[in-house]
């Protein structure tokens, strides 16, 4: 076999792939047009009043608001946490820095459910379950990883010999790091929290366990009413969230392309 | 901002100059002083709850009483239980072994494209994470289901149809396709350091492309194989909701026997027994994990003499 019959053969697997990862959720936006409740695809008759329910139905837009709102305080208040955590560890030089570092990517590493479980003892002792705290805590200790790693990592590619500069220059140490060292930050901080935004807003596991048919969130409502009913909102759920991601990843696709064009102009 | 401040005017004099005073003045710090509150979050909604779960695990039995280790004894004695453990490990390996086999080659293309396909590449392997997990599960729900689209299309050439939703092979289909991105982007990241010209070497030496593949790039790649398969298997051990919407309950995995030993049958020890013992298998297998790849790394590190 010819290295260039090879080749071929490897973009035709790989093109592929590419169909099997991004194919299977293009499915969500015909059965949202779904003339009748049912799971048949393609839908037999069409129509959009999914779409109405989705915004009409008390439950579906109270799931909708809860997962908003906890994932806006979670990216908020884990971007704080996060920051100043992963600030402290990378500069500092206390013993046991590396435990703290650690305990604090642990979250990742411990199955979810053990999490959800666990989470769920406190929450049910605490008469906690179903309240926006709870899921607040829950997601929180899910997020805060993303955030650490993330700040982490755009702390250790940035030159700490600026900030020490601001230092030797008469500026306090928090001048200096609200001055210098955050604005410098600025991309790191806003993936961080674009990221526990996104760990929030998709957790469905701990969720589960911690919601109450008062309080749901979105996954937690549609993981239901794909267990109990057969609801076509379902999709128009999933179409959304495709269409937002589909977006996202519009823009990120022209600002790297350009910056790649850039590059190859540079080079 | 007010502890920053607060705690940066307070830490700016003077440090106390022995060797324990350092190490106690350094404890009290700011820079630890700003990891605090990320601390109290772990300690009350990691820490906490954590402890809880070992504690009900020995002092919580389904009679009102039991023996220290009773709940872990039941665990291991109980022929079901066996039956789910083994189950899990099955799929799990069949799982990552499966991501493996799609994601090395995609990986190993990723890196010899030019930067416009490569960006393609990566968009699709990203894409279905922004999709989110119930947007993905629910997709699978339509696809597998007994007169689903893959059904007609495998009726059309004479194949199906197959009884795939509501089985183990229904689960595995779902868990590859989702777990995909979580092997092909730590693959990818460890291809990218290889340097291509130690193929070329090879080659100029007397090597055949198999034999420079085999003997020089896999082994060099070999952290990074280790390193996804790793991803793949724990997230798959622990993995809830595939199963519990794809599979059958008669097939069901060892996390939906924990679920349902707290929610249905309110055997909190039990199920807290079960969720050590799943921690500790999954803490076991990243540190025989980091282990193996770091051995590979120094393997790579020697064929360099």
């Amino acid at each position: 076999m010819s290295a260039r019959k090879g080749r071929a053969a490897l973009m035709v697997f790989c093109g592929l792939v590419m169909v099997l990862l991004i194919a299977p959720a293009l499915v969500a936006v015909p059965m949202g047009f779904n003339g009748r409740a049912t799971f048949e695809f393609p839908p037999q008759s069409w129509s959009t009043r999914w779409y109405e329910n989705l915004v009409t139905d008390v439950t579906w837009r109270d799931a909708i608001v809860n997962s908003f709102k906890v994932a806006a305080i979670v990216a908020i208040v884990t971007t704080v946490m996060g920051t100043a955590a992963a600030y402290g560890l990378a500069r500092g030089r206390f013993p046991g820095r590396g435990a703290v570092m650690a305990l604090a990517t642990a979250p990742m590493i411990i199955p979810i459910v053990l999490v959800a479980i666990a989470l769920y003892a406190i929450f049910l002792e605490q008469k906690m379950v179903g309240t926006l705290e709870a899921f607040v805590i829950a997601h929180s200790l899910i997020a805060l990883p993303f955030v650490i790693v993330t700040v982490t990592a755009g702390l250790k590619s940035l030159d700490d010999g600026l900030e020490r500069a601001a230092r030797t220059l008469g500026a306090s140490p928090a001048v200096a790091f609200f001055t210098v060292t955050l604005p410098l930050l600025k991309r790191s901080l806003a993936v961080a929290a674009a990221l526990a935004f996104a760990a929030s807003f998709d957790d469905v596991v701990v969720a589960i366990f911690i919601s109450s048919p008062e309080f749901q969130t979105l996954p937690v409502k549609i993981y239901s009413s794909l267990t109990d009913t057969v609801d076509p909102t379902v999709a128009v759920a999933s179409t959304i969230t495709l269409a937002i991601a589909a977006l996202g990843m519009a823009v990120a696709f022209v600002v790297m392309t350009k910056r790649g064009v850039e590059g190859d102009a540079a080079r | 901002m007010s502890i920053v401040q607060r705690v940066g005017h307070a830490g700016a004099p003077s440090r106390p100059a022995g060797p324990g005073g350092r190490a106690l003045a350094a404890l009290f710090s700011r820079e630890f002083a700003l990891t605090i509150p990320a601390l109290v979050l772990l300690g009350f909604a990691m820490g906490y709850p954590l402890a809880t779960i070992v504690e009900r695990s020995v002092t919580d039995f389904p009679g009102g009483s039991g023996a220290f280790l009773d709940n872990y004894k039941w665990f291991f004695e109980e022929e079901l239980n066996r039956v789910v453990l083994l189950r899990t490990f099955r799929t799990a390996a069949i799982v990552t072994l499966a991501c493996l086999l799609i994601a090395y080659p995609y990986a190993c293309a990723m890196t010899v494209v030019g930067w416009r396909m490569r960006l393609v590449m990566q968009a699709a392997v990203v894409a279905p994470l922004l999709v989110g997990t119930m947007t993905r599960n629910y997709s699978w729900v339509i696809l597998l289901q007994d007169k689903g689209p893959i059904n007609d299309a495998l009726g059309a050439v004479g194949l199906g149809p197959l009884h795939m939703i509501g089985s183990l092979s229904g689960v595995i289909i779902g868990l590859v396709q989702i777990s995909l991105p979580f092997i092909i982007l730590p693959l990818y990241a460890s291809l990218r350091e290889i340097d291509g010209r130690l193929m070329g070497a090879a080659r100029s030496l007397g090597a055949t492309p198999a034999q420079a593949f085999t003997r020089v790039y896999l082994p060099l790649s070999l952290p990074g194989v280790v390193a996804g398969s790793l991803v793949v298997f724990v997230v798959t051990l622990g993995s809830f909701i595939t199963p519990a919407l794809l599979g059958s309950p008669q097939q069901s995995l060892l996390p939906q026997l924990i679920a349902q030993q707290v929610n249905q049958l309110l055997a909190w020890g039990r199920g807290s027994a079960m969720g050590v013992i799943l921690l500790l298998v999954t803490l076991l297998l990243i540190w025989v994990g980091s282990r193996a790849s770091r051995g590979s790394a120094a393997l790579s590190g020697g064929g360099r003499r």
